[in-house]
């Protein structure tokens, strides 16, 4: 029989109305959503969460390490264990998770990214639920004597999963086809935030496989009887990924948020767009670290490696074009001293310091290389981008939640941080100047039982350490405090989609944005359009920015 | 896009676990130790199946070049005979590891050569299983003279999955 019968008309008079589409559970449609804004929010909550863990345990790891004559806190061979997780973690479930946030809720609104873009949301959805439920097997398995082969298979999920947002925002932000994105978008008219994070992907997917490789060796070696690796040796093929050159890789979205914030808080168009895009490129060209996953193995010495020299030396040149490059722009502009603005200070100094010490680490009669001046170095630059990441979500804010955090609680925690960090880096950096070995470093050696000779100068140094870790876990908690505090608190008042007059396109639609995003499609003529609008572009940007 | 980053991702992974194999290796003969001792790898199933995935690259461009010209026969084709020599490709490794005389557990060595060639057969099934969804797809009707980027995509990631076991023959199998 053919089906020709047209239906009957289910909207006619007197038929019952379509029953309206039950609302999802928040917390179900939180946990199971494609949309990239809720995928950010649960970043950032991961984040903050996991950072006052982290930065908590490092706390009673500094206790642990102010006199080194023995253990009171944890059992030797857990110290060790609890040592290399909060390192890890510090970086691979603290930074980058943060550094994911804004991303992951920012890019596709500055370059305009409609609905239609859904695959990559599934992929991020799935990298932000693959990174949370491997990273809480990896906390409780490094607290018992045989919790390396746990730590090494949770460790090694996190760390694939962490590659896995690059890949879904680096093609949104190379399409130039999409018909969903900015009208004649342009890989030169991307805001700089955007051409970080294509930056920042690049480099994390051109180095942290190389560290999968390593933890495949490791783990089929510990799995066949750790003739290889052993228990410690290890540890050298994961440490590199903690220092320089590689950390500066995890630097690169910290440039690109500061001049996000530079420009509109200062209140002018950031000069000379694409030589700053040269130099966040040039600077991320000098996070590439991957060649030295075999550098830090006993015996080989690190100053007769030329490129890890120049390479130390010459982070510092980009970095500081960059700092004129913001410099000039407050100095043409009337800045307001906003939180995010704050934090943005704070980043630069720490980022600067940081690098200035991984010079002065590369100078071969400084003798720096194996104390705990890297290891200070390294807090500097993991520490400052983490405080860049935090200015990117006050900045960001509206967006991500809907309306700001708080002001006077932010500027506190931007000057809690700052103090923190410096006590936290520079105790290491102190203690490594007379040589204090790093700790984990000495502990790969047979034999070793925990109790190491220091002076009461270390001592001292070592316990600033401690204090600016609890100063660093004060801020962090300040922080969760805040957001829950202005996310989950009542609404006074509406702040407006722009609160801060800003220039670029995540600006021109509402915040937090509807699901779609944008109504229509943007004309784009410059890397600042919404500034375009209230303002001509100069004479000066035309060539820079056509 | 998304399969060229997902396979120089790969490629960096393999350069890590070659770097480290090369560096143990060259940290052994500096102190005049034999790397693989009285281990003879022989040479003609490593040989054989560099062949073979050479063979596989040209029918998996065979594949591109089909869906380009609409000539579907060819590429369903190509595109399975790209996965047959896959399947033999891992057939001649499987005999390998029975003719090397290696066991994972007796050296370092053997670990390190087993556990770099079993990561690489596990990026050559992520490969077949790529191909593979992209052929049946194809064979669903989609893909056009004009919009075949996942063709595109599964080809560019078979070809560097033949390009790092060039590197991995050279560095295990002719090296020793």
């Amino acid at each position: 029989m053919a089906v020709t019968d047209t239906r009957p008309d289910t909207t006619a008079e007197g038929a019952p109305d379509a029953p309206a589409t039950p609302r999802p559970d928040p917390v179900v449609a939180a946990l199971g959503s494609g949309d990239h804004k809720v995928v950010g929010r649960l970043y950032l909550v991961f984040a903050l969460v996991l950072a006052l863990a982290v930065t908590f345990v490092t706390t009673t790891l500094g206790y642990e390490r102010i006199d080194q004559s023995g253990f009171d806190l944890y059992a030797t061979d857990t110290y060790f264990q609890v040592s290399t997780l909060t390192a890890t973690s510090t970086v691979f479930l603290v930074l980058l998770r943060c550094c994911s946030a804004s991303p992951c809720t920012v890019v596709p609104l500055q370059i305009e990214l409609g609905a239609s873009a859904t695959r990559p949301r599934r992929r991020r959805s799935g990298a932000t639920w693959s990174r949370a439920r491997w990273s809480w097997p990896a906390t409780p398995s490094t607290a018992v004597p045989a919790g390396a082969t746990p730590w090494r298979s949770t460790s090694g999920s996190s760390r694939s999963a962490s590659s896995s947002p690059p890949c879904c925002w680096r093609p949104s932000a190379c399409s130039r086809r999409s018909s969903s994105t900015a009208r004649r978008m342009s890989l030169f008219r991307v805001p700089l935030f955007t051409w970080s994070m294509l930056v920042a992907g690049a480099v994390w997917l051109l180095t942290l496989p190389v560290l999968l490789g390593a933890l495949v060796l490791a783990y089929v070696d510990h799995r066949y009887g750790r003739l290889v690796f052993g228990n410690f040796d290890i540890w050298f093929y994961v440490h590199w990924t903690l220092r320089a050159p590689q950390v500066y890789a995890y630097a690169i979205p910290a440039v690109g948020i500061i001049a996000e914030i530079v420009a509109v808080m200062g209140g002018v168009r950031q000069g000379r767009h694409r030589v700053m895009m040269a130099l966040i490129g040039f600077f991320g060209a000098m996070g590439v670290g991957a060649y030295t996953v075999t550098a830090y193995t006993p015996g080989h010495d690190l100053y007769d490696d030329w490129m890890w020299i120049v390479m130390g030396i010459a982070v510092v040149l980009p970095l500081l074009g960059l700092v004129g490059g913001w410099a000039d722009t407050v100095r043409r502009g009337r800045p307001r001293l906003h939180s995010s603005l704050l934090f943005a200070v704070v980043a630069v100094l720490l980022l600067l310091v940081g690098a200035v010490a991984g010079a002065a680490a590369v100078i071969e009669p400084f003798e720096l290389v194996g104390t705990t001046w890297q290891q200070g170095q390294a807090q500097l630059v993991v520490f400052g981008t983490f405080v860049a990441a935090l200015a990117g979500i006050f900045y960001w804010a509206p967006k991500i939640g809907g309306r700001p955090l708080g002001e006077g609680f932010g500027r506190l925690t931007a000057l809690v941080f700052f103090g923190g960090v410096l006590l936290l880096a520079g105790g290491n950096l102190a203690a490594g100047f007379p040589d204090q070995v790093d700790h984990l470093l000495v502990s790969t050696q047979e034999g070793f039982t925990g109790v190491v000779e220091v002076d009461d100068t270390v001592e001292i140094a070592n316990g600033a350490s401690m204090v600016g870790a609890a100063v660093v876990t004060l801020g962090s908690f300040l922080v969760l405090a805040n957001v829950l505090a202005s996310y989950l608190g009542r609404r006074d008042e509406d702040p407006g989609d722009d609160p801060w007059g800003g220039h670029t396109l995540e600006w021109a639609t509402a915040s937090p944005p509807p699901r779609d995003n944008f109504d229509e499609v943007a004309m784009v003529t410059s890397p600042a359009p919404l500034l375009d609008e209230r303002e001509p572009a100069g004479d000066e940007e035309e060539g820079d920015d056509r | 896009m998304a399969s060229a980053w997902a396979a120089t991702a790969f490629g960096m992974a393999f350069a890590g676990m070659l770097g480290i194999y090369l560096q143990m290796r060259s940290a052994t003969l500096a102190d005049g130790g034999e790397w693989l001792g009285d281990v003879t790898i022989p040479l003609t199933p490593p040989n054989v199946m560099m062949a073979t995935l050479v063979m596989s690259a040209v029918t998996a461009h065979w594949a591109h070049y089909a869906i380009v010209r609409n000539d579907r026969v060819n590429a369903y084709v190509a595109m399975g005979l790209t996965i047959v020599f896959g399947v033999a490709f891992v057939n001649s490794q499987g005999f390998l590891y029975s003719q090397m005389g290696l066991v994972v557990a007796d050296s370092a060595q053997a670990m390190l050569v087993y556990a770099i060639t079993g990561t690489y057969l596990a990026m050559l099934g992520i490969a077949m299983l790529y191909l593979a969804v992209t052929a049946f797809r194809a064979l669903g009707g989609q893909f056009t003279p004009t919009q075949h980027d996942t063709v595109t995509g599964a080809v560019l990631f078979w070809d560097a999955t033949v390009a790092i076991f060039g590197f991995i023959w050279i560095a295990i199998y002719i090296a020793k």
